[in-house]
């Protein structure tokens, strides 16, 4: 009976956390990145050159490269030049790669060194066979009730060209019609007190304070009222060839759309563009897929490096990332509708410019919509 | 009187001179002449005289059949080994005498004994008279029973006190000594038994059969060590029990594995992690044996704890080097843990209360004399511990574990020279992930031996086991449900025999079947989206047949050579998968397949392991240790995780895998100081293996029917030097150690993505250069001891994001090469108050509290590293999960009766 008495006596407490782990910087040049994509679609082909930033700076601040020269080289002796657009983006219009040609990239810093990718076949597209979407209720974010819990699942089967692997990387794009009302704007009246809140319409919304700002009236056609809004794929999603013996893919998940109001005022369109890889390009995004998944995972498999297909002609030592893709697309979309919810979503009225509300918007609704 | 001194010492100059005029004769001698018939002779002969008592030479006689061996030989040999020595005087005399010290000592010895109330007991082997000869060497053999339930001891330290030269008896209670012939004063220790003193009187060889009582008081030890100069092998070493009961604990939970990590040259990569490395070899590289059944997982709660109720062991032997014959299949060390016999004669039980888990272990007569059995069980009733974890990155509070042991033995002596024994052990655990992923897994183990002593030399063993680890992992969320069941299962069937005698001479057939259920996953909910997948069987058969021979050579050179050679067999059915000659092998190159029908041979790999170990004693309180061995290791256990997890896999060797081969070789100065209060060590090692596997970046291990596509084949060396000091005696007992070594890696296949940091050498997940160990124990007063350890290592190598980008909407982290940045080092430091019982003999309860403080100084181990996305940024940064951020104190009881 004495150990009983005692035990309750001891306090545990083993103070387990979690902190950032600070170890010494590791030797950080900026580097070189290529971002480069040439496809069998007519149409404007670009590759992006940028300076990675510091250790801590933010991903996305980076040096553009701005005096290169761009070059496109295939098997047939033809080069292509790539003019500088801006902003480190160098882009050939009105062209397209063709299947069965193979293509390298090259290009000149005005530090005079010379860079190449790895000669890359254009490899055919392949086909989308179906394009289905399927809702599924509390699937994320069950711990937070303020964020959405339900998503929509976008499923593709595909099918590669009977004579080659299929070797497939699938990206999405993603609009939506935001409407937002910028015309039920209002602010305080001047000198009342009680504080009186009087109408004061966004001028884009066409709308102005009419009968001392208690009343609004539309005067012209609302231009930030109704926005689209594209979200591009932040994931990467590669076939997995593990179990295929047939280039032949089934329900394979490639997007998982979170619904909230804002998404489904009206429908939700999204395109699902599967690119045919080479063996090299699809290693890449395979590893930068599995490094996505195996973020924040205490059991996280192994660091996993990523290595690209560009290197420095001038001097080989010389470390450059990034990845000159070639590859045969073929797209596919589809409208998701409203009603195709089974279930009341919570609106919210949003009073502001809908291309303020939603950076990278557009007031142009796009041809297809 | 001032010139005597310079005349003595001209006469004492001019007759050593003349004295090696006649000491230079030539004389032929017969077999088994009398020595007094020879000196007879002589007399007769030549102008010599000799002066001695017929007493002390009656029993002499000179051995060999020679021509022309000079007088000096011929008298050397004669008082060799005995307590005679000659002078020569003026050219003709030849005085024997007799020296009254060594006599005088012996009966000094046996007189404390008894004054210390040993138990003394006299032995005559043969008869003086008949059987002595000068110079003679004899063997003595037996064995070292237990009074208590007439188990045979392991362990026990057989030392020649006259001689002060020890031997200890092996894993079967059996030791060896060579000896000159004549009378010694022989004392047997082993810990927890009163040292028994035999006053021996050996003239031919024979059986020395001891048996041991149960010793009244715990603290007279006389020596805990393990014997480490005088006998063992180069990196060997036992652990003793009830030394691990006096050290500190985490959470009250006694621990072989944890305490197996503070020897030299063990480590393990985290805080707490499953399994262990020994110089820097895998995970995967260790034999571990209970009973005889080799054992896969052998941690509690995801290495929290170790999987063996310290209750039910009997003994611990651990090989780091020099592996014995009769091991094999891993390639780094072997953990031999046998269980404990119940008693024979009473009664008794023994158990623990701690904060994580109870244990209570029950043994005693089922027939007095004849039947024993002994049942232990363990069991966890707490989650507390992951409930304290507080992370945004995964729900480890949400978390919960649970893990029980149990093992059971009954041993039946059919007669007096046979013996069966039934053992079983299992260990089960469940650990879950924010509630909805469950892991569990879990050990089994049984096995029947029979023991047969053929003669007084001859013993013979027969095992039979089966063994099995599965694993399981659950998933709960209706959209994802699904069950993933992972097992691997071996039977075994092992003959051994030991022949005692001048060569020792072991060998035996071992054979184990594997059947490994790679893994079938399978939606356990209708609106599961998870397809139905499963790996077919694998099944192999490895065989081995071993002999190792242990003998002296010129008296203090011990030399063990052994050979195995070992067989094995991948066997149907499987479809193996046939890629396109000259590509790589990927998924995309697979060109057809090949079915094989069931037990049909898909592969073979054979050869030989030869080992050895050799014991030079340089004098009696030094030795020079050499171990080498060759091992194949047929069985790899694939894992693409630095840090813990339970769901690795097992892949038997085939078509792509080819066997790991291990050579090692080990070089050791030991050394005693102080008469043995001190022991230290020196041992150096050379380690090579081919044949390792490493995972290719970015695939997937888990249900993969191309797995050989997911991995590639590399080297490892290491090397490194061990040093260690140990104090066995006195109020204060401890050890200290310190190793350098290096674990590295190279992998340089012909493809880019088969080249691990281009193909160059780099650290393995385990290398640890700079690892050392303080642990020490002291004894306030007979019943109270203060205790302690304190570790360093050197923190585990890891790879860094070096900096990020964004290609085509991807943020992309890129990583240093593989392993060329290291966590933060790990030390700590744990106390202990351990208070035991009255030492009385007879008494109801024994019981024992223990008090312990671990990681006192509150240091923040890493248990794993992660990375996630820093806020800021968007790149990914290391994070470090610190299970253990705070000293924890606990308190516990254990008890027998």
């Amino acid at each position: 009976m004495k150990i009983l008495r005692l035990l309750p006596l001891v306090f545990l407490f083993t103070d387990a956390c979690i902190e950032r782990l600070e170890l010494p910087a590791p030797e950080n040049q900026p580097r070189i990145v290529v971002d480069g994509l040439l496809t069998d679609v007519l149409g404007t082909h670009s590759v992006r050159l940028f300076r990675t930033g510091s250790l801590a700076s933010k991903v996305s601040e980076v040096t553009p490269v701005l005096d290169a020269t761009v070059t496109l080289l295939d098997n047939f002796g033809n080069s292509f030049d790539f003019g500088h657009t801006g902003n480190g983006v160098y882009s050939i219009r009105n062209f397209k790669g063709e299947i069965g040609r193979k293509y390298q990239l090259r290009f000149n810093t005005d530090d005079g060194k010379h860079y190449a990718s790895t000669v890359q076949e254009l490899m055919a597209g392949g086909t989308i066979t179906d394009l289905n979407y399927q809702f599924v209720e509390n699937a994320i974010n069950r711990d937070d009730p303020a964020a959405p819990h339900d998503v929509f699942r976008i499923y593709v089967d595909s099918k590669a060209q009977s004579d080659q692997a299929a070797l497939f990387r699938w990206r999405w794009t993603s609009v939506y019609e935001a409407l937002t009302f910028p015309q039920l704007r209002k602010k305080p009246k001047p000198d009342t007190t009680p504080v009186i809140f009087i109408y004061d319409p966004i001028p884009c919304s066409g709308h102005i304070a009419v009968a001392g700002g208690v009343a609004i009236a539309q005067m012209a056609p609302c231009e930030c009222c109704t926005c689209w809004v594209t979200n591009d794929s932040e994931t990467s999603m590669v076939s997995n060839n593990q179990f295929v013996t047939n280039p032949e893919f089934y329900n394979v998940q490639v997007a998982q759309i979170p619904v909230d109001w804002i998404k489904f005022q009206a429908k939700f369109y999204i395109k699902v563009e599967q690119l045919s890889l080479s063996e090299e390009v699809y290693e890449f995004w395979k590893n930068v897929q599995a490094q996505q998944e195996g973020t924040a995972n205490i059991f996280q498999p192994n660091v996993i490096r990523i290595r690209g297909n560009i290197s420095c002609v001038s001097d080989p030592s010389e470390d450059v990332a990034g990845i000159f893709s070639v590859a045969g697309s073929t797209e596919r979309e589809l409208f998701i509708e409203r009603k195709a919810i089974p279930k009341v979503l919570y609106a919210d009225t949003i009073i502001n410019d809908c291309r303020k509300q939603y950076p990278g918007s557009t007031n142009v609704k796009p041809l297809f919509w | 009187m001032k010139h005597l001194l310079p005349a003595c010492i001209f006469f004492l100059i001019a007759s050593n001179a003349f004295a090696q005029a006649i000491l230079d004769i030539r004389i032929d001698t017969e077999e088994d002449t009398p020595a007094i018939a020879i000196l007879q002779s002589l007399e007769d002969k030549y102008p010599i005289r000799f002066f001695y008592l017929d007493e002390w030479l009656r029993f002499s006689t000179v051995g060999n059949n020679r021509n022309a061996v000079s007088l000096r030989e011929l008298l050397d040999e004669i008082v060799r080994s005995s307590d005679l020595s000659y002078s020569v005087f003026f050219d003709y005399a030849i005085v024997f005498t007799k020296d009254p010290t060594i006599a005088k000592q012996r009966e000094n010895l046996l007189y404390s004994a008894a004054a210390a109330k040993k138990n003394i007991q006299v032995l005559t082997l043969g008869r003086k008279e008949h059987d002595f000869r000068p110079g003679k060497r004899v063997q003595v053999h037996g064995h070292v029973k237990s009074e208590l339930n007439g188990e045979l001891i392991t362990g026990a330290a057989v030392h020649v006190e006259n001689l002060n030269i020890s031997t200890i008896t092996d894993a079967r209670g059996a030791y060896q000594l060579t000896l000159p012939a004549g009378e010694h004063v022989v004392t047997f220790h082993s810990q927890n038994y009163s040292d028994k003193v035999i006053d021996l009187r050996a003239y031919v060889d024979g059986a020395l059969n001891v048996i041991l009582e149960d010793a009244p008081t715990l603290l007279q030890e006389v020596v805990v060590s393990d014997q480490a100069v005088v006998s063992g092998r180069a990196g060997q070493s036992s652990i003793l029990i009830r030394n691990l009961k006096r050290a500190p604990t985490f959470l009250g939970e006694l621990d072989v594995i944890k305490n197996l990590q503070v020897q030299p040259g063990v480590t393990s990569v985290g805080e707490v992690s499953s399994g262990f490395n020994v110089r820097g070899g895998g995970t995967d590289q260790n034999l571990v044996l209970y009973d005889g059944v080799p054992i896969l997982n052998t941690s509690h709660a995801l290495g929290f704890f170790s999987g063996f109720n310290p209750e039910a062991i009997g003994t611990v032997n651990f090989y780091r080097g020099g592996i014995p014959a009769e091991f094999g299949s891993r390639a780094s060390s072997v953990l031999s843990i046998t269980s404990k016999e119940g008693d024979y004669k009473k009664w008794t039980a023994s158990g623990g209360i701690g904060i994580i888990s109870s244990n209570l272990a029950v043994g005693g007569p089922i027939k007095r004399d004849t039947t024993s059995v002994a049942a232990s069980f363990r069991t966890s009733y707490s989650n507390w511990l992951l409930r304290q974890v507080r992370s945004n990155y995964a729900q480890v509070g949400e978390s919960s574990l649970a893990f029980m042991d149990g093992s059971f033995k009954l041993a039946h002596k059919l007669n007096a020279k046979t013996k069966i024994q039934l053992s079983a052990y299992g260990s089960r655990d469940e650990f879950s992930l924010a509630n909805d992923t469950l892991y569990r897994w879990q050990n089994l183990s049984t096995s029947v031996r029979i023991d047969h002593m053929h003669s007084d030399r001859l013993l013979s063993s027969m095992t039979l086991g089966i063994g099995s680890y599965h694993y399981e992992l659950q998933e709960e969320d209706p959209e994802n449900a699904f069950v993933m069941r992972y097992g691997v299962t071996y039977p075994s069937v092992n003959f051994d025999f030991n022949r005692n005698g001048a060569h020792a001479l072991s060998f035996g057939l071992h054979n184990v079947f594997y059947n490994f259920n790679p893994g079938h996953i399978r939606p356990n909910h209708a609106e599961s989206t998870q397809d139905e997948i499963a790996v077919a069987d694998e099944n192999s058969l490895e065989s081995a047949l071993y002999i190792s021979d242990e003998f002296y050579w010129r008296e203090n050179i011990a030399i063990e050579i052994g050979l195995r050679y070992s067989l094995y067999n991948r066997l149907g059915a499987a479809t193996v998968y046939r890629y396109l000659p000259g590509a790589g092998l990927e998924p995309r190159n697979t060109i057809d397949s090949v079915n094989f029908k069931t037990n049909k041979i898909i592969k073979t790999y054979h050869g030989a392991e030869p080992r050895l170990s050799l014991r030079y004693l340089a004098s009696t309180t030094a030795s020079i240790k050499v171990g080498y061995n060759r091992i194949f290791q047929y069985l790899h256990l694939i894992t693409n995780t630095a840090a813990v997890t339970p769901v690795d896999i097992w892949q038997s060797s085939n078509m792509y895998f080819k066997p790991q081969i291990a050579d090692q070789l080990s070089v050791g100065y030991y050394k005693t100081v102080k008469n043995n209060m001190y022991e230290a060590f020196v041992e150096v090692y050379y380690k090579n293996i081919q044949n390792v596997l490493e995972f290719k970046d970015g695939y997937n291990l888990i249900l993969n029917k191309k797995i050989e596509t997911a991995l590639i084949r590399g080297k490892a060396i290491s090397y490194g030097a061990e040093f260690s000091l140990s104090k066995v005696k006195g109020r204060l007992q401890g050890m200290t150690n310190y190793t350098y070594s290096r674990s590295l890696r190279k992998v340089n296949g012909f493809f880019d993505n088969e080249k691990i940091n281009d193909g160059a050498f780099y650290a393995s997940n385990y290398d640890q250069p700079h690892v050392a160990n303080v642990s020490w124990r002291y004894g306030i007063s007979r019943r109270h001891f203060f205790s302690g350890n304190f570790t360093y290592h050197t923190g585990r190598p890891m790879s860094v994001p070096r900096d990020g980008y964004i290609i085509d909407g991807n943020v992309i982290s890129d990583f240093s090469e593989r392993n060329t940045f290291r966590i933060p080092d790990y030390h700590r430091l744990d106390l202990a108050l351990i208070i035991e019982g009255t030492h009385k003999r007879k008494k109801l309860l024994d019981g024992t509290w223990t008090v312990s403080f671990y990681n006192i100084y509150s240091r923040k181990n890493a248990y794993s590293v992660f990375y996630a996305e820093d806020k800021s940024s968007g790149k990914l940064v290391p994070y470090k999960l610190s299970v253990i951020g705070t000293v924890i104190p606990s308190i516990s009881y254990g008890f027998t009766f």
